[in-house]
């Protein structure tokens, strides 16, 4: 067969196939079409995913259930896949996913958000019931096994453009939630963009390659694109800015410092705020950095720590009760184990029932994890 | 949604209350004027929301945000700016507020007044103090997790401008007085205050007892003293003390020596319908938040005849489930599954938040009865003698409850867990919703210091006239 012959049957096959796959997509939400363009951000049914700058493809659109979560009525995950083109190459793309049905109960987090082996893993809050993270990490899409089926599409999509689609990639994502809806939406950025991607100094070793320059400058990006998601989660980024890509000399000022500075300067023109509190709180904005969610401990963390502070201190009490009342320091001494061997279980016990159950318990967030794009390579 | 937005002329003047109330409400705008003008030295330059008289339905945008509106026509009668005191020190935060009018009959059968920030923080916007009040009708805390807060609240609220005036509530009676629109003196409000760590809203909808059956109540000088507060709703004095309340707890206990109990007042069933709409309202709040507020259909008014509709979320819910059942996104055993689930879900309820010392106080109790056995046991074993375990319980108890609360409090108040104060904001108001005693930080004391404005009763009212008090 011809090398036309043979492209011509890969286009129809992949037709057929994005036909297939897409039908239920389709039908599912009529006004998201394969091949639609969006700049600033998609609008999915209840939320917003804030989108770089530039124009964006939509490649795939798909719903999948979460079998870990059967006992909740969320409805479907729906996901999308945005593609950005340049010269016949997918450079970038969006992997979007969210809920379609409030719930009641929260969604947990990602286990990405908790993992310690990613070059950026940052909590930015982690409140009951409400969850915001973020993580970046190199991620290879060379298989597209278990992976949603607007992937899936997605490159059948690609196909049919004759786009290339690369299969390293460096990934920002976030996922945000709270009692009722998530949105987890990565920015991959591909690693074929040898000049917009800082370069790993020569001879660096492993440690190093772990937080690359473009890495680390990816965390930073990440940490500006947080305040889009958020927005978006709000449905209110009609009007916002798109972001720079990563790398682009265009990054400057966060973009929640950019809102805040304009909100300001509208009200001070319109002489609503004095001058005082306009300086005051343009300094304040300024100055602003991201704020992330402080290190929790863990419920037996928590225990074992009380546990030794409260034996400390209870030895030294005992020992002066012991002797007061019994005046005999070989008595003293011979009942102090025994003491604090009852206290170490019963405080302990004690205190991890109050942990557990009690009004401030520990709690920690559940693990749900949707079906993802692509394999994160922690390894250089 | 933005229905109309010609200015409301040709509304009538006044219908049938004689010229005295208007003089008097003459006099009461030309003193909020005084107020206005005096009071805050930074004034709105800007209608931000729309012009005044714009009238509004299913939803209002206030600076990026949605605020519900029940069902029915709402007029923007007033739109103001204020700085209130800041969660953190420092300068203070703008918010801007907005009041609209239902306007029925030359006269306000109710209103809404909404506060929302005007630039984002980072840290949280504390809790309202109407959230954790227990001399009111009804406050439930939906959230408090982290720079996260959800609260609703049931009051009555006076008719009133004073200090704690917002300036978009002095405009809105200035505005009633220039259409002719009379003010009912008392109101019952359902409010809410729902805000993250960058943002806050707070809405509030005052509903004139007229519209469910009740005649207009006489105009009262002081909170405490309405016929819709809930000492006189509910009979128990607001000043009963321990020994009052546990005399009534001993009644209820001891039933069967009690009376058949009374059947509840018609005031207690409105507060008590009113109590229920603020749940059915819940939803719709927050989706306004995310600017969702479209999804659902309005809200019809409290004591309505509409009011066996189901709830917002769960007729959003059930109808998001069929569309994916239609469009084959679920199979049917999902639907009915995922249906079940949903037809027996509602929004939680957070429990109470404790503070360091609350939470040290009962862990202390507890610790104690357990340490005392366990040092019991302890003792025995070693020594042999009973009286000698005893005499060391003794002298350990006293000891042991010093160093075990000391350390637990640091720890609940310094520790990597520590229980958060929540700082409480409020607002500035429309109305006394207060006595005097529960003034804001920040805030001038509210009852009785204000102007207190209302409209003549019609015939068959409980009496009263419009007053002004100073």
């Amino acid at each position: 067969m011809s090398g036309g012959g043979r492209r011509r049957l890969w286009l129809g096959l992949a037709g057929a196939l994005l036909l297939a796959l897409g039908g239920a997509g389709a039908r599912a939400e009529e006004q998201l079409e394969p091949g639609q363009s969006f700049t600033g951000f998609i609008a999915l049914d209840g939320q917003q995913i804030p989108l770089p700058e530039g124009e964006w493809l939509l490649a795939g659109h798909g719903y999948e259930m979460v079998p870990s979560i059967s006992v909740v009525a969320y409805g479907a995950i729906e996901t999308v896949v945005l593609f950005r083109a340049e010269s016949g190459m997918v450079t970038a793309l969006v992997v979007a996913q969210h809920n379609l049905i409030p719930i009641e109960a929260g969604w947990g987090t990602a286990s990405e958000c908790t993992r310690d082996d990613l070059p950026v893993a940052v909590i930015f809050d982690d409140a009951d019931g409400h969850g915001f993270c973020g993580f970046a990490a190199p991620v290879d899409t060379g298989s597209a096994n278990r992976s949603p089926s607007a992937w899936k599409i997605a490159l059948l999509f690609a196909r049919q453009r004759e786009l290339v689609v690369p299969h390293r990639w460096l990934m920002a994502g976030l996922r945000l939630s709270n009692r009722h809806d998530v949105v987890d939406a990565r920015y991959y950025f591909s690693a074929a963009l040898p000049h917009h991607w800082p370069q790993q100094p020569a001879g660096a070793g492993p440690a190093a390659a772990r937080r690359s320059p473009a890495m680390t400058a990816l965390g930073r990006w990440l940490e500006d694109m947080q305040a889009l998601v958020g927005l978006g989660f709000d449905n209110a980024l009609a009007g916002v800015a798109p972001l720079p890509m990563p790398w682009s000399p265009g990054l400057g000022a966060t973009r929640t410092a950019d809102l805040r500075l304009a909100r300001l300067d509208a009200l001070h023109a319109a002489k609503v705020v004095p001058d005082d509190f306009y300086a005051n709180r343009r300094q304040a904005i300024l100055k602003a950095r991201v704020e992330l969610a402080p290190e929790r401990m863990s419920m037996a963390e928590l225990t074992a720590w009380k546990t030794l502070v409260d034996q400390m201190t209870t030895l030294a009490e005992n020992f002066v009760v012991n002797f007061v009342v019994l005046g005999n320091l070989t008595q003293t001494f011979g009942l102090l184990p025994w003491q604090m061997t009852a206290d170490m279980a019963q405080f302990s016990t004690h205190e991890w029932i109050w942990n557990f159950y009690g009004p401030s318990r520990v709690r920690q967030a559940s693990t749900i994890d949707f079906t993802r794009v692509g394999v994160i390579r922690t390894a250089p | 949604m933005q229905v109309d937005c010609a200015r409301s002329i040709g509304l009538p003047l006044r219908c049938g209350h004689g010229s005295r109330h208007r003089r008097s409400l003459a006099g009461v705008v030309m003193l909020a004027a005084l107020l206005f003008l005096g009071g805050a030295a930074w004034r709105p330059a800007l209608a931000a929301v729309a012009p005044i008289g714009t009238v509004f339905s299913t939803v209002l945008d206030l600076d990026g945000k949605q605020v519900p509106l029940p069902q029915g026509a709402w007029t923007l009668a007033g739109d103001g700016f204020e700085i209130v005191p800041s969660v953190r020190a420092g300068v203070g935060e703008a918010i801007e507020s907005v009041v609209l009018f239902k306007i029925e009959g030359g006269s306000v059968a109710a209103f809404i007044i909404a506060h929302r920030n005007t630039i984002g923080i980072d840290k949280g916007w504390g809790t309202a103090s109407d959230c954790e009040r227990d001399d009111i009708h009804a406050a439930v805390i939906y959230d408090d997790s982290g720079a996260h807060g959800f609260c609703g609240f049931v009051n009555h609220v006076v008719t009133a401008i004073d200090d704690r005036s917002a300036a978009s509530w002095k405009q809105a009676v200035a505005y009633a007085e220039a259409h002719g629109l009379a003010l009912a003196p008392t109101w019952l409000m359902a409010g809410f205050r729902l805000s993250d760590a960058a943002d806050v809203i707070d809405v509030r909808y005052h509903f004139d007892p007229a519209i469910a059956g009740f005649s207009t109540p006489a105009a009262v000088s002081r909170w405490s003293e309405s016929k819709w507060s809930k000492a006189a709703v509910t009979g128990i004095p607001a000043n009963e003390g321990w020994g009052g309340a546990t005399r009534r707890w001993a009644g209820y206990a001891a039933f069967w020596r009690s009376d058949a109990p009374a059947s509840p007042s018609a005031r207690t069933l409105a507060v008590d319908q009113l109590v229920a709409w603020l749940d059915t309202m819940r939803f719709p709040i927050e989706l306004g938040f995310r600017n969702r507020a479209d999804d659902v259909a309005a809200v019809s008014m409290p004591w309505s005849k509409d009011r066996g509709e189901p709830s917002a979320d769960l007729t959003l819910r059930l109808q998001k489930l069929t569309q994916l059942r239609a469009r084959d996104v679920l199979t049917s055993e999902q639907y009915d599954e995922q249906r079940a689930i949903v037809e027996s879900e509602h929004g939680g309820v957070a429990g109470g938040r404790w503070t360091a010392a609350g939470l040290t106080a009962a862990k202390a109790i507890t610790n104690q009865v357990t340490t005392d056995i366990a040092a019991f046991a302890a003792n025995y074993w070693y020594t042999g003698n009973a009286m000698t375990s005893l005499g060391l319980i003794g002298f350990h108890t006293v000891v042991d409850l010093g160093q075990y609360w000391s350390s637990e409090w640091l720890w609940n108040a310094f520790g990597p867990r520590r229980i958060e104060a929540l700082a409480v904001v409020d607002f500035t108001g429309a109305g006394i919703d207060r006595p005097s005693t529960g003034a804001s930080p920040g805030l001038p004391a509210p009852e009785g210091g204000g102007l207190v404005l209302g409209h003549a009763p019609a015939p068959g009212d409980e009496g009263g006239e419009s007053t002004v008090t100073k």
